[in-house]
């Protein structure tokens, strides 16, 4: 009798990012100190000192937005018994992809130069989708192996099963 | 980072590693890179700004007028000022932080790494036009880098060169103090939890805060210098309904963040060289990070120092006295600690510990002479004269200037994989120690004395001191050259280090391979 769950979900998101409740406190901060010096100027007639701030917290803000922005995705793997999808999830970037599950291949590539970490490729019949980016190489190397074992396991539950 | 489709056939063919050639300084993107173009152009603009302080010493090596005239010795003075604080120590400290700061905290890279490339290309131009002032009509600007009107206001063509130049220099500052606040805030390794950050990185943390807190207030003051110069404005000209004396406010409450910008990454620095070669813990790390934090709080309270004698209330120079000597107090906690960590430790003398425990000595002098300025009374005696230049003089040389030497040493066997020569490193270290004191220890005496600093001439009884600093100030400078012929040959070979290279050291950069390789940390580090 098959036992196994019908879907099995990963999620893979990068560990470093700037925290999103700590930025606005951040920005308020900065807003309040850089913005209270050139208001006081500007308000003694020294105004010049204001254009300046404005254009720098506008570039801090944008570049920590930029930074966010590039930590602030979710890779989700999903496997169920007719396919695996695999979904991009970003702000504004949204990405998915689907492949029949018995054509799956999972591939860790080599990498052509030492200095550089494998690659974990997800595919069938010459599409691929690189995956878990963000992980360090023992992660990548355990993220293969789990997601080629729950193929495994959702091709021949049976198999499985008595295994 | 970004899941991207891929076809088999085209399989991870970008950016293997450096392009050949020039173009891999001028396209990089990689923060070790920039570091090293960071060092070296600071390098090169130490020799320019040293030159040039020798045209002041060798002008100053009698009394009378003999070698420039007097004009120029005040460009000198100026342009000797701008380079060495913006052309020298800012980017020597911006070159340590782009090469130690990622492998410090496990990060790949700086966060933000094209932003990087650019933030250093454009101190050449920035720095050329600066120069360009020298053969311009009227010459260069000569009314000291402070440009207090209506002095400055005074300066010929140069002028919007000069205000244009800072301008790229500041644009240059933010980016790069955006970055290392990027790249500290978002790329730690896993568990390099705030407190476990090295020194170095927290104090460069506090010091990008400063940056960002600070340089649109320099950008806006030079601004209305221009157009009160060339746009009719008044914001500084009395004649107009300006205040001239506000200016002054304006430019040192951005100059005395300023400088404690040049000195918090030597604290830094030092707070990584002393207990590596103590081989014991930093004494008090949590009160290092707080005490940082103090200073850099109370660099803005305490600017009018500066300016005792334009007059102002009573209570305002009361308040400015009593929140300057305040300073005192977490500079000392830093000092103890220093002290503490050597307390009993297996102390070994290396080139970078000597430097350390230079700039310890030595800084605290630069500390002591700066409370006698902070007393208000003292100060209308000491205004303007030597003393202040001997004093900010052994807080900027033996103190970051020494340091930013000592960090070389210390992480140039982690950079090249090759040792530096320890004896001429010693020898570097003396005859720089002996002679930056015979260079800046006399002018404290002249000072006292009542000899005005900016003057291309004095009176005949600060003659014999005078001789002394001038020949410091050539022994002092020829000593550098020692320094350049240890690090050409620690880069072109010399003993191969291990990864660890010093015995004492810990943290993540050590475990790294010397040389790093091109792309440190593709695995990310976890921090136990």
């Amino acid at each position: 009798m098959q036992q196994a769950p019908q879907t099995t979900e990963f999620n893979i998101h990068p560990n470093a990012g700037i925290p999103r409740p700590g930025w606005p406190w951040l920005m308020a901060g900065l807003v309040v100190i850089g913005g209270g010096i050139a208001l006081r100027l500007a308000l003694m007639g020294f105004w010049l000192v204001l254009p300046f701030t404005l254009l720098e917290l506008g570039l801090v803000y944008y570049l920590v937005r930029l930074v966010q922005r590039r930590g602030g995705y979710v890779e989700r793997i999903r496997i169920d018994g007719e396919q695996l999808s695999i979904a991009h999830i970003e702000p504004g970037k949204d990405r998915d992809w689907s492949f029949p599950l018995h054509w799956v291949r999972v591939e860790l590539r080599a990498p052509s130069h030492q200095w550089y970490p494998h690659r974990l490729l997800l595919g069938a019949s010459g599409r691929w989708v690189e995956v878990g980016a963000c992980l360090t190489d023992a992660e990548r190397q355990g993220l293969a192996d789990a997601v080629r074992g729950e193929i495994r396991r959702l091709r021949d539950p049976e198999h499985e099963h008595h295994a | 980072m970004n899941a991207t489709t891929t076809d088999t056939h085209h399989d991870d063919h970008h950016d293997h590693g450096p392009a050949p050639g020039l173009m891999r300084w001028v396209t990089t993107t990689n923060h070790k890179d920039i570091g090293t173009l960071y060092l070296w152009f600071s390098l090169i603009m130490f020799f320019i700004g040293g030159a040039m302080a020798l045209v002041i010493r060798t002008e100053l090596f009698q009394p009378g007028l003999q070698v420039v005239d007097p004009q120029f010795f005040n460009t000198m003075t100026t342009m000797h000022a701008l380079i060495m604080i913006f052309g020298v120590v800012m980017p020597a400290f911006v070159g340590l932080a782009n090469w130690m700061l990622p492998i410090m905290i496990g990060a790949p890279d700086m966060a933000l790494p094209r932003m990087n490339n650019w933030s250093f290309w454009i101190l050449p131009f920035g720095f050329s036009m600066m120069l360009s002032t020298l053969f311009m009509e009227g010459g260069g600007p000569a009314s000291g880098w402070t440009l207090y009107p209506p002095l400055s206001l005074q300066t010929g063509e140069a002028f919007p060169f000069l205000i244009f130049s800072i301008h790229i220099l500041g644009i240059s500052s933010i980016m790069g103090a955006i970055n290392i606040v990027a790249t500290i805030q978002n790329l730690r390794a896993p568990g390099m939890s705030y407190m476990k950050m090295p020194l170095f990185v927290w104090t460069w943390f506090i010091t990008a805060y400063l940056l960002i807190a600070v340089m649109p207030v320099l950008a806006g003051a030079v601004t209305m210098l221009l157009t009160d110069k060339y746009f009719g404005t008044a914001f500084f000209t009395a004649g107009g309904g300006g205040d001239p004396v506000m200016f002054q406010h304006i430019f040192w409450f951005f100059g005395h963040p300023e400088v404690y910008i040049l000195i918090l990454p030597s604290f830094g620095v030092v707070s990584e060289i002393i207990p590596t070669f103590a081989r014991k813990k930093l004494f008090g790390y949590a009160s290092m990070v707080y005490a940082t934090g103090s200073i850099a709080f109370l660099s803005f309270i305490v600017w009018a120092h500066h300016m005792f004698t334009v007059g102002m209330p009573l209570s305002g120079e009361l308040f400015f006295m009593f929140a300057t000597m305040l300073i005192a107090v977490p500079t000392g906690v830093k000092v103890f600690n220093w002290v503490a960590t050597m307390w009993r430790g297996a102390m070994t003398f290396e080139t970078p510990m000597l430097f350390a425990l230079g700039f310890v000595i030595m800084f605290t002098i630069g500390g002591f002479s700066g409370v006698m300025l902070a007393l208000a009374p003292v100060d209308f005696q000491y205004h303007d004269t030597y003393f202040v230049v001997a004093h900010f003089h052994y807080v900027l040389v033996p103190g970051s200037i020494f340091a930013i030497i000592a960090a070389v040493y210390y992480w140039i066997p982690k950079w090249t994989g090759n040792m530096y020569d320890e004896k001429w490193g010693k020898i570097h270290f003396w005859t720089s120690t002996i002679f930056v004191n015979l260079l800046f220890f006399p002018m404290h005496f002249v000072g006292l004395a009542g000899m005005p600093r900016r003057i291309p001439d004095y009176a005949v009884q600060f003659a014999d001191f005078n001789a002394i600093a001038t020949v410091g100030a050539f022994g002092f400078g020829f000593a550098q050259l020692i320094f350049v012929y240890v690090v050409f040959k620690c880069v072109r070979g010399g003993e191969k280090v291990t990864d660890q290279v010093w015995e004492g050291a810990e943290g993540l950069e050590w475990t790294l391979s010397s040389p790093p390789p091109y792309h440190s940390f593709t695995d990310q580090p976890v921090v136990k």
